[in-house]
């Protein structure tokens, strides 16, 4: 009998090892219907079977160990630190800027969780529904602060080899230092890796901002894998569609929502107004076009919204009006 | 031991840090794999494979490799194991139960087996194009159904199974000759 030419259907097997399980009996199956021959088929198994056990094996971070090693070797003065210097800095940001490790975007609505060999479940989620920020403490001592309407999810315990949660919304990241396990956060399309740092994350619609404030961070395009920005303080990465840019961070305010504190130097009243509203989830408007470019120069700590809306008008000898939920600045 | 090997065991000697991480970087996954084999918990598995090559690079200078490189490695994380499982013993000699678990036994051809599979898994990975690559990677490291990487990736569930297809077909082919 002519031996008909090999067509083998590899994704229909793949489709079947896929959904099989292999704690229950793996010799029933039908190679046939694939187009491949017994032996084929075994091999396919195999090459599943191998898969898996590839799986053990890459669990381990090579980088993050690597950089143990060397800092190790250095302390006990092992190796010549003038001649390795250079090779420091070339691993850091290696390990800093995102491998080809893929990541899951979230979308905004799901509560969907990555984690690493930690199997499933098991995961808090914390929802800010209040106006005032949120602490949350995980399970490692870092300290999340959840901003008004943002969902942060973490595991109840961070067994895996890497620290890993998934944010819904804005959060500012007071990340505990732990070499051993770097720190990762899932935002929308974005992958924010670190190692111990504080910085502010913000997901917003389909976009990811993250501003540094100690330490270094890295923001990755989970869709494009080798795309990632590394940020220091004083910098703000954003990701947006598929575009990831850097630039120097010149939001001033971008913690206020935590700390209440807003720092205005010659800026216009109409951008100043974003920032407070953005303070006091609150709606303040300017009645007309020229009140826009009025410079404000001021601090506000930890003041109370009237406070504020009293040293504005003050200032610039405006009045407030307040219709239903929005203050509107006229010109007295 | 093969030519390629002498000349790494020679630049180790000579405090060649380069080749030293270069090693390092090849054989660290899969002696930790090797090691977690032995004593069932990660942690334990990275902190003998990074003792091993700590002392390594100390005892450079007296550095002696006979058979090949890769299997003194494995030798050394075995005997690093077989140490601390010994000392273990020891502890448990006083304690009120046995808590460490291990397989001292494994056997270490085995290992050095996977450790070979384990390269040329990695360079079928690294050869995959990025969308096959990505797919595998969301089905297998991080368990994703195929429904679920389509929505993820915004392709069709037909799309991700015909890459789950051809990642099958490149692994079957590279590892053809190793098993």
């Amino acid at each position: 009998m002519k031996r008909k030419k090999q067509h083998i259907d590899y994704t229909g097997l793949a489709k079947m090892f896929a959904g099989h399980n292999w704690e229950s009996d793996t010799n029933l199956i039908n190679y046939d219907i694939f187009g491949a021959s017994e032996n084929e088929m075994k091999a396919c198994m195999d090459t599943w079977k191998t898969l898996d056990k590839m799986q053990e094996i890459e669990q381990f971070d090579t980088d993050n160990a690597w950089g143990k090693l060397h800092s190790r070797l250095e302390n006990d003065s092992l190796i010549d630190t003038n001649k390795s210097e250079k090779i420091i800095s070339i691993n850091r940001n290696k390990w800093m800027a995102v491998a080809a490790s893929i990541i899951i975007l979230v979308g905004l609505f799901s509560v969907w969780f990555v984690t690493n060999n930690n199997g499933f479940g098991n995961n808090f989620a914390v929802e800010n529904t209040n106006f005032e920020a949120k602490e949350v403490n995980l399970p490692d001592g870092s300290v999340v602060y959840l901003n008004t309407h943002s969902k942060l999810t973490y595991p109840k315990a961070f067994t895996a080899k890497k620290r890993s949660v998934e944010l819904d919304g804005e959060a500012f990241f007071d990340v505990k230092r732990d070499e051993s396990k770097p720190f990762e956060i899932i935002a929308n399309r974005g992958l924010v890796k670190v190692l111990g740092t504080s910085f502010n994350v913000s997901s917003l619609g389909s976009s990811v901002e993250v501003i540094v404030k100690t330490g270094k961070v890295s923001l990755a395009d989970t869709k494009e894998l080798t795309h990632s920005i590394t940020l220091i303080p004083g910098e703000r990465g954003l990701l947006s569609e598929s575009v990831l840019k850097k630039e120097s961070n010149d939001r001033e305010n971008y913690l206020s929502w935590l700390d209440g504190n807003l720092v205005f130097k010659a800026v216009p009243l109409n951008e100043a107004l974003v920032d407070i509203n953005n303070t006091f989830h609150c709606k303040i408007e300017l009645g007309s076009k020229e009140l826009d470019t009025l410079p404000i120069t001021t601090n506000f700590s930890n003041n109370t919204l009237d406070e504020v809306l009293e040293a504005i008008s003050l200032a610039f000898d405006l009045k407030v009006e307040k219709t239903g939920k929005k203050y509107i600045l006229v010109s007295n | 031991m093969q030519k390629s090997e002498i000349k790494i065991v020679e630049a180790i000697k000579k405090s060649n840090i380069k080749e030293y991480e270069k090693l390092f970087r090849s054989y660290y996954p899969a002696l930790c794999g090797y090691a977690l084999k032995v004593l069932k918990n990660t942690d334990l598995a990275e902190e003998m494979v990074q003792e091993v090559f700590y002392i390594l690079w100390k005892n450079r200078e007296r550095l002696q490799v006979s058979v090949s490189l890769k299997s003194y490695l494995y030798k050394a994380v075995y005997n690093k194991c077989l140490h601390y499982f010994e000392h273990k013993k020891v502890e448990e000699k006083y304690a009120s139960h046995v808590t460490f678990n291990y397989n001292i036994d494994y056997n270490i051809e085995d290992a050095m087996h996977t450790g070979e599979l384990y390269s040329v898994y990695k360079r079928v990975l690294n050869n995959l194009p990025e969308r096959c690559r990505n797919v595998f990677k969301l089905s297998r490291n991080y368990g994703l159904k195929y429904h679920e990487i389509a929505e993820k990736l915004s392709i069709s569930v037909k799309t991700v199974e015909a890459n789950m297809g051809k990642a099958l077909k490149a692994f079957r082919q590279g590892f053809a000759e190793y098993q």
